[in-house]
């Protein structure tokens, strides 16, 4: 999935200046061991609204962060600071029972996990749940259900009365998924919420996104789109049938529409109720290098090593010649790349497209061994295409880190005597402008973030030069790597049902892609966050590439 | 005077359409595409269609506007997923982004930028007026340079800048006020009146230099007026001179400047300082709606700011009949 695009700070200029004035005031009482207290209101600090909040819409790391305290999926992840997510099953008993190769999938819902009202959960508001994905109002979530369910692509959602042969539920607490192809890893696309019980009577369509139904730990009280989302403790829910989530605070009160600078500097004044808080959005740019470099405030930083990639593609339909993409990925200089972002702390320097964190992650680097690049061997391959004089596009976002990016990727290949032409895009419609094939450029910024840490949700949405026909409007193949060899080896692996077998599969798959050219790997990104001094029980969530909450406490 | 009113209103209604409808063809020229912004990322073509379908997006631009000018005066009926939607007359549309009604979001923002553009207006207006005149009389003296002066470094200083260095003094280092921010008047005015205090202040900064300079300039030149030396040889006091008979003759371009200013900052202008302390008005709500090309939230949003500058434009018009006998509106 693509986090959120970012839009531009209005204060992006002014900053550093305040900042730099307010460093020493911060405190540094720890936010990582202490003992887990009840009570307290945890401020959430949020430049924007979600795009949705309706689990079966909702689709950035934002709102899936914050549906897991209102929702339970069918699985989820088991996490603890500093220990390796492990999938389990949430609302269902298990991580689920697959047959008939991998195609069918069963899981048996917990006894006991209740609405906010009172009433239990049943298989039958999962089903219709996810037959919700379908409907055409439903819109902005995953597409795995129609992709994967029998007869999903011609189902249109529950409101005219259909269902989906395809989920049965023999009884209240079983709901078996029959697929049109082997998923091996099936159950880790059920711990999005989408795969979550909805209770029809309380269903409002369109309009579900400010009442979600809690079975959580926490309801809504009161969302005012826009400004503010209160939470409160859901009193039916019950900790003997979660295992992955807490209840400690009595309130989450997410106030939206604030300045990320703003946000910033409530955070590190640590002052008022900002000490019982923490922020939505990850720290980025000036800002970021400069809290990173504030010993005063390391013990209130929050970092997680996403799985998510920065990148930059290189148009193959354009750059034809491989031994030129070969020289611009030796060119490259990664340090200067990553130092637009905010240099070691936005991350670590990528060689690969699947990032450590990617179940299939293998560890390989074909182009310059120093991240600084290998300009020798870069003219060196120049000089095997023949020396062309090229001038190439470059699109990026027209928000002042990446325009950096951009002016650093300008420097590095005018050494090979490339000539780069900036394009900077609207950041607002930027995703949607590249994945629009009638817009090509040589080459341009891209970043993604996998929806389960897993190959399977990075190579196929990158590499696949189907969906270049397919989906003209949506293409995620900002390469326009079309080769058959690839598009071969995807369709091969789809169909393993040994996942360790399947990983394997894809990780020499990346070597393979490398080798095409087609992309410069740049940076394995971390999410940075300020909490105040008073929050504990924060975990670093590598899965949704977000500090998760499930277990927060304020120090009482 | 009445005659003169229905036409200003007449044009004023002329006016609102045709920024309706730039609006509207501008939305569809920007490359934009609400549909695949709500689609998400796995997209088909199939989903695609159904979604512009469910947006009204199939329908040519023509029809489309068609719709939302018919809707404004008849309200609409929307088919939701679950439940059948009516928008009532005035319906300015539903936000594609949050499917809530566009009236009724900008209705919940209004009372905010009222709060916020009238307690800066009162004090900008005064304190630069009465800067103005001052630095006027005193001209060339101490007192002229400093305020002048000092209004222009006030306006040179961006709000990014002044707003955090504000928060960080009063909220963050001397905890004299709570974080700022919009409570409505009904709910709590200690509340309002602190969370808007500092907002204001930016506010006041901002526009200072330019009532100052303004009233200023305007007061001297009445001050050289033929009919001021009159006053002053018919030894009138200086007060009676300066406040009755140059300052209403010099406050007549003031006015319009202030009706101006004061509508834009209602209808949403101040969406900076909006921004930087959280306050959630119609600026905000502005800027959201072209980030996330909503439509129907565009064209409310600028519908409405343009409603509302015209609608002070015409009352500065009426004013100045009331300010300055010498106008006759006919």
């Amino acid at each position: 999935m693509m986090r959120r695009t970012r839009t531009a700070s209005l204060l992006a200029t002014a900053t550093t200046v305040v900042l730099a004035l307010t460093a020493c005031g911060g405190s540094s009482s720890g936010s990582g061991n202490g003992k887990v207290t009840q009570g307290g209101t945890l401020t959430y600090l949020a430049p924007q609204d979600f795009d949705n909040l309706d689990p079966q819409r909702v689709y950035t790391t934002e709102g899936q962060n914050m549906d897991e305290l209102i929702v339970r999926s069918l699985t989820g992840w088991e996490e603890a600071p500093g220990q390796t997510p492990k999938l389990v099953g949430d609302l269902a008993t298990d991580t689920g029972t697959a047959t008939d190769n991998d195609t069918v999938w069963t899981f048996h819902l917990r006894p006991g996990v209740k609405y906010q009202d009172g009433t239990t959960v049943t298989s039958y508001d999962v089903k219709y749940g996810v037959e919700r994905i379908f409907s055409p109002d439903i819109t902005g979530g995953p597409g795995y259900a129609a992709q994967w369910l029998v007869g999903g692509s011609s189902y249109t959602g529950p409101y005219q009365g259909k269902s989906l042969a395809s989920i049965v539920t023999p009884d209240a607490s079983t709901i078996s998924f029959h697929l049109n192809q082997p998923v091996p890893d099936f159950n880790e696309t059920t711990a999005m919420p989408a795969w979550s019980a909805v209770p029809k009577a309380h269903d409002t369509g369109a309009n579900y996104n400010t009442g979600v139904f809690s079975d959580g730990p926490y309801q809504i009280q009161s969302y005012q789109r826009g400004k503010e989302l209160i939470l409160v403790r859901n009193k039916y829910w019950s900790q003997a049938t979660d295992p992955i989530r807490e209840q400690n605070v009595n309130e989450i009160d997410m106030k939206q529409g604030l300045d990320p600078a703003t946000i910033d500097q409530e955070l590190i004044s640590d002052s008022g109720t900002a000490a019982d808080g923490i922020q939505e959005w990850a720290i980025s740019g000036s800002d970021l290098s400069m809290e990173a470099s504030n010993p005063q405030l390391k013990s209130r930083l929050n970092v997680v090593a996403s799985p998510g990639i920065s990148y930059m593609a290189l148009n193959v339909n354009t750059i034809k010649s491989l031994p030129v993409r070969q020289a611009i990925e030796y060119a490259v200089n990664k340090v200067t790349a990553r130092g637009a972002f905010g240099g070691t702390a936005y991350g670590d320097i990528a060689t690969t497209m699947l990032a450590p964190g990617v179940a299939g992650h293998k560890d390989f680097n074909l182009y310059s061994t120093d991240p600084s690049g290998d300009l020798t061997k870069a003219k060196a391959l120049m000089a095997q295409a023949g020396n062309p004089k090229l001038t190439l596009s470059l699109a990026t976002q027209n928000l002042p880190s990446y325009e950096n990016w951009a002016d650093s990727i300008k420097a590095s290949l005018a050494n090979i005597g490339i000539t780069v032409n900036i394009v900077p895009i609207n950041a607002s419609n930027y995703f949607n402008t590249m994945s629009d094939t009638k817009d090509q450029y040589d080459m341009a910024w891209m970043d993604w973030f996998p929806d389960w840490p897993s190959a399977s949700t990075v190579l196929p949405d990158l590499f696949n030069g189907a969906q270049i026909k397919s989906e003209p409007e949506s293409n995620q193949d900002i390469s326009y790597l079309n080769d058959p060899a690839v598009n071969a080896q995807i369709a091969k692996i789809a169909t393993m049902t040994d996942l360790s077998a399947a990983n394997t599969a894809y990780g020499n798959l990346d070597e393979q892609i490398l080798g095409d050219a087609s992309v410069v790997p740049l940076v394995y990104m971390k999410i940075t966050e300020l909490s105040g001094s008073d929050v504990g029980g924060l975990i670093a969530d590598p899965v949704n590439s977000a500090i998760n909450l499930s277990r927060v406490y304020i120090k009482q | 005077m009445f005659r003169y009113l229905i036409r200003r209103l007449l044009a004023a209604a002329a006016l609102i359409v045709v920024i309706s409808l730039i609006t509207f063809f501008v939305f569809f020229a920007l490359p934009s595409n609400p549909a695949l912004l709500a689609c998400g990322k796995t997209c088909s073509p199939e989903r695609l269609a159904q979604i512009k379908q469910g947006l009204g997006l199939n329908q040519s631009i023509t029809t489309q506007y068609w719709e939302f000018f018919k809707g404004v005066f008849v309200g609409r009926n929307f088919s939701d997923a679950s439940i059948p939607l009516r928008c009532p007359a005035p319906c300015l549309g539903i936000s594609f982004k949050t499917d809530t009604p566009v009236l009724s979001t900008l209705m919940n923002r209004f009372p905010a930028d009222l709060s916020l553009a009238l307690g800066s207006a009162v004090m900008f207006l005064t304190i630069g007026v009465g800067l103005g005149v001052l630095a006027a009389v005193k001209r060339g003296k101490l007192l002229d340079k400093l305020a002048v002066g000092g209004a222009l470094v006030g306006v040179s200083l961006q709000i990014y800048f002044m707003g955090l260095v504000l928060i960080w003094v009063f909220v963050d280092k001397w905890n004299l006020l709570p974080e700022p921010g919009y409570t409505p008047i009904t709910q709590d005015p200690g509340a309002w009146f602190q969370g808007l205090l500092l907002p204001w202040a930016t506010l006041v900064i901002l526009y200072l230099a330019l009532y100052t300079r303004l009233a200023r300039s305007s007061m001297l030149e009445t001050l050289s007026e033929d009919y001021i030396r009159t006053a002053r040889a018919k030894g009138l006091p200086q007060r009676t001179v300066i406040l009755k008979h140059a300052l209403r003759a010099a406050i007549t371009p003031i006015v319009t400047i202030f009706g101006m200013d004061l509508g834009s900052l209602i209808g949403g202008s101040a969406v900076i300082t909006e921004s930087v302390f959280g306050i959630n008005g119609i600026g905000k709500l502005a800027v959201d709606s072209v980030t996330d090309s909503d439509l129907p939230v565009i064209m409310g949003t600028s519908l409405f700011a343009a409603t509302v500058i015209i609608l002070f434009n015409v009352l500065v018009d009426l004013l100045y009949g009331v300010i300055d006998p010498r106008v006759r509106l006919a």
